[in-house]
């Protein structure tokens, strides 16, 4: 997946995505490869 | 890694800075919620705490309970600046305690947490908590929140923030910095309004309302449809919101707002600014704190300031 991101490395939150149930993940630190729901 | 070095061997000539009671190395901090200790220890590994980047570290904002943040597309980039739409998503208090504080004890500068709550009880609960805790060298009050029992934003309303300070200032002895926004005619009628409720300092500014239309699809460019500016776009606003802040109370000042380089520090300094902080430069440059505090010094001695 891809998102705008800020820092790139965790700090600014600036590319959540959500993530299968509830709250949001980072794609910087969590992706950009990620499980789907 | 040699310009790293050489950085950090200059910021050590300089004299140490008293801020609040804090002794600080130089006048470098970051700005809340642009720089994550946590995270970037992750990455420079026990390295960040042999060269970290500010003299101080100020924490992400932390509210009562978890907040999970503000729907997507969150950041949207802007000439000479960015708007972003986060939203404070933290673990809540009890989570900050239990997870993040011992990490955040471990770094080698002074700690200041910054808390929002909408009514003086949750306030109340997370500065007195804050005050049990050693490793708390400072709490930033994040004061662009609504009250939910007046429904007035009280950093933007004086007596609304006096009426704040004079409820926290009983619960603490450690300094109360106050975090005004600039979305406001009159920053320095609030500023002196946490100056009568008993704040230590005060730090400004937070980012400035803002929206962007995407023109491919017209709509917003953030998913809360609005969000705050920030970087170099809005320092001449925060010179001059500092400016006038510094000439309505005799507080020390935590100046920031778009700071990138060593003469922007001394211009916020020759604001009124006693501290500079760096907020969006650090996204494009984790490490420049260690570069901004060099170049200050080096101005600084260059135009004989040897007290900056």
């Amino acid at each position: 997946m891809e998102s705008p991101m800020a820092c790139g490395y965790g700090a600014c939150f600036g590319c959540a995505v959500p993530k299968p149930g509830a709250g949001y993940i980072r794609l910087c630190v969590d992706g950009p490869v990620v499980r789907g729901g | 890694v040699l310009a790293t070095y050489a950085y950090a061997s200059t910021v050590r000539w300089c004299a140490v800075v008293e801020f609040c009671g804090i002794e600080l190395a130089n006048r470098v901090i970051n700005a809340s919620g642009t720089f994550d200790a946590i995270a970037a220890r992750r990455v420079y590994g026990d390295a960040l705490l042999e060269d970290f980047p500010f003299s101080a570290f100020v924490s992400k904002t932390i509210t009562l309970e978890p907040r999970a943040g503000n729907e997507p597309q969150r950041i949207w980039e802007t000439p000479a600046g960015m708007i972003n739409s986060i939203g404070l998503p933290n673990k809540g208090l009890d989570g900050f305690l239990a997870e993040d504080l011992p990490q955040l004890g471990e770094l080698p500068v002074p700690l200041i947490v910054s808390v929002m709550a909408t009514g003086h009880g949750d306030f109340g609960r997370m500065v007195s908590a804050l005050d049990e805790r050693e490793q708390v060298a400072g709490i930033e009050l994040n004061v662009s929140c609504p009250n939910v029992h007046s429904g007035l934003i009280v950093g933007e309303q004086p007596v609304e923030t006096t009426a704040l300070l004079e409820a926290l200032r009983p619960l603490t002895s450690k300094p109360l910095i106050v975090k005004l926004t600039p979305n406001v005619a009159d920053p320095a009628a609030v500023a002196v309004g946490a100056e009568e409720g008993g704040a230590d300092a005060i730090s400004l500014i937070n980012t400035m309302k803002a929206s962007a239309i995407d023109p491919t699809t017209g709509k917003a460019g953030v998913g809360a449809g609005q969000g705050g500016l920030s970087g170099p776009a809005i320092r001449p606003i925060a010179i001059a919101q500092v400016r006038a802040v510094a000439g309505a109370v005799s507080l020390p000042i935590v100046g920031m707002g778009g700071i990138c380089n060593g003469d922007d520090a001394l211009e916020m300094m020759a604001a009124g600014a006693t501290l500079v902080a760096v907020g969006t430069e650090s996204f494009r440059d984790p490490r420049a704190g260690l570069r901004i505090a060099a170049e200050l010094s080096e101005r600084s001695l260059r135009r004989g300031l040897a007290s900056t």
